[in-house]
């Protein structure tokens, strides 16, 4: 059920970014979603990879504090009122989205949002109760 | 003004000192346990140069005797107690007698006397709370002059030019990172320094360079004066400037001032640089014997053409220690890893902390490299960081603080 995110520590300087992707392109890895959260000091990177251990090896040895963390992927319908249905659900069963974040590839016809839950287990509960499809890691990565 | 001449004046130190050894070894075991390490008693003194056959007191032993193990009279005897951050997990806690009391203020007034603060003013005082036991003492012995005193608190710059301006201050109180805040503040709030009724700047708590008076004197249509005193042992005005502006008075009658070598601890030959070493010559309830203050200075030889015979110091920029003097306010490496582990529960295994202008604010600034066990994929922990830590610091030393996440690979980088 789950998926594997790497998040990098970054702080707020021109052309960091850059040298994170450069390393992970060198390393043949592809990225298939990315999310960047900042304030006006430093900023965490987010990254749903094909391949996090290289990825996390590799950054970890250029320097850069590297963390996994457990996230869920979900199909959203792809048509006005899809996540918001979502959302809905998870707000009425009291389920707290610390952040999410859409990933490239479609799923079929539906889109996939990445979700980071503080409760996981509790969180899928709710979802596959009310039908939302959450996505295994090993399809994730190799879509 | 203290004219004694030089003997007279020895003979009351000698006689000051012995009475503040006697009492310190009778009744503080700390004192007591180091003097007979030596094989000392107080009546091995039998002058003041003696001083130098005793140890030294540093900042970690006010610490260590928290908060009462350094006092000299028992507490009911005490009327205040004052509380200071230190170089240990403890502040240093400090008491004074009635007597003690009268003694400080009387110290002070002489000084501010000396700087041409008379009954006519109005005297405003502007101190972080960091200095708050400085603004108590400046407050009470102005109005024993019988100054019109506005005492501290802390307003914006706004506040305060407005009260400068309106309430017609003719003295103002302050540190240098303070004051050079508030001449730009002026500049821009289109105020004029001269329409003010401000003639007098009496500077604390840091050492100041000659073109930064030149510059603030211009700017703000003042004379500048110079106090130096201890925050840990409130006592704005141990040493102050008379109208030569050569150097600084050291209340000599009520403190014994040398300049050691701070790497032996050997006193320097006359007027070489070195670290300011006090003791106290009336304080009963809290004597400090040869303390080590971390300051750099000299002694100035020539005698001073104001008349006065004190000897006077020359307050030189740097320290021999590692504190760091913020506003005034000196803050100890030590003191600061401390209240980290407080907030964070350890100490980050790589840190930095400096001294950091931003524009005329002077500020403590702390990065923190964050390593596997700081970081957290989610930027409200990460900030959560950044608001402990800086909360606890600003709280614990009374300073402004800025705290930055750095990455670790930049450690020993920048």
């Amino acid at each position: 059920m789950r998926v594997e995110q790497i998040s990098i520590f970054l702080e707020n300087k021109a052309g960091r970014l850059a040298e994170v992707t450069t390393i992970i392109a060198e390393a043949g890895i592809n990225i298939r979603a990315l999310a960047l959260a900042d304030t006006s000091d430093f900023g965490v990177l987010r990254l749903i990879v094909n391949d996090n251990q290289k990825a996390e090896e590799t950054l970890k040895n250029h320097g850069f504090t590297v963390g996994t963390t457990e996230v869920i992927a979900v199909e959203v319908p792809d048509q006005p009122g899809g996540l918001q249905n979502i959302l809905a659900i998870l707000h009425k069963a009291g389920a707290n989205v610390e952040y999410m974040y859409a990933f490239v590839q479609q799923s079929g016809n539906n889109a996939v949002m990445i979700f980071r839950f503080d409760h996981i287990d509790a969180a899928v509960k709710i979802l596959e109760e009310n039908s939302v499809v959450v996505i295994d890691g090993n399809r994730l990565y190799s879509m | 003004m203290s004219n004694l001449d030089p003997e007279e004046r020895k003979q009351l130190q000698l006689e000051r000192l012995q009475s503040t050894l006697n009492r310190a070894f009778r009744n503080v075991p700390f004192h007591r346990n180091r003097l007979q390490e030596k094989g000392l008693e107080p009546s091995c003194i039998g002058s003041v140069d003696d001083l130098a056959l005793l140890p030294f007191m540093e900042r970690k032993h006010l610490g260590e005797h928290y908060p009462y193990g350094l006092f000299a009279v028992p507490l009911r005897d005490i009327v205040r107690i004052h509380s200071a951050p230190g170089t240990t997990s403890n502040p240093t806690v400090s008491g004074y007698t009635r007597q003690d009391m009268l003694f400080w203020r009387q110290m002070t007034a002489n000084a501010l006397e000396i700087s041409g603060v008379t009954s006519q003013d109005i005297l405003q005082i502007n101190l972080d709370f960091g200095l708050a036991n400085w603004g108590r003492d400046y407050k009470d012995s102005a109005e024993i002059i019988g100054a019109g005193v506005i005492p501290s608190t802390t307003l914006s710059l706004d506040k305060q030019l407005m009260v400068l301006r309106d309430y017609k201050t003719s003295v103002l109180i302050t540190t240098p990172s303070m004051a050079s805040e508030l001449a730009d503040h002026m500049l821009k709030s289109e105020v004029n320094p001269a329409k003010l009724s401000l003639t007098t700047l009496i500077l604390v708590g840091e050492h100041v360079d000659h073109s930064f008076r030149e510059l603030i004197e211009k700017q703000l249509h003042v004379k500048t004066w110079l106090h130096y005193g201890l925050s840990e042992v409130p006592g704005p005005a141990i040493a102050f400037e008379c109208s030569e502006h050569v150097g600084l008075h050291v209340n000599e009658e009520y403190f014994l001032a040398e300049i050691i070598d701070p790497q032996n601890g050997r006193v320097v030959g006359a007027g070489r640089a070195g670290e300011l070493v006090l003791t106290t010559l009336t304080t009963r309830a809290f004597p400090l014997i040869r303390f080590r203050t971390g300051d750099r200075a000299r002694f100035v030889r020539e005698i001073c053409p104001c008349g006065q015979s004190l000897s006077r110091i020359e307050w030189l920029g740097r320290r021999t220690d590692d504190m760091l003097n913020i506003r005034g306010v000196k803050v100890h490496q030590q003191q600061i890893l401390l209240q980290i582990k407080r907030a964070l529960g350890f100490v980050p295994d790589h840190y930095h902390i400096s001294k950091q202008q931003q524009g005329l604010k002077n500020l403590l600034e702390v990065w923190i490299f964050v390593d596997d066990t700081l970081f957290s994929d989610e930027i409200k922990a990460l900030e959560s960081v950044v608001k402990r830590v800086g909360s606890i610091l600003h709280e614990n030393l009374g300073v402004p603080v800025t705290i930055r996440l750095k990455e670790k690979d930049s450690f020993g980088r920048e």
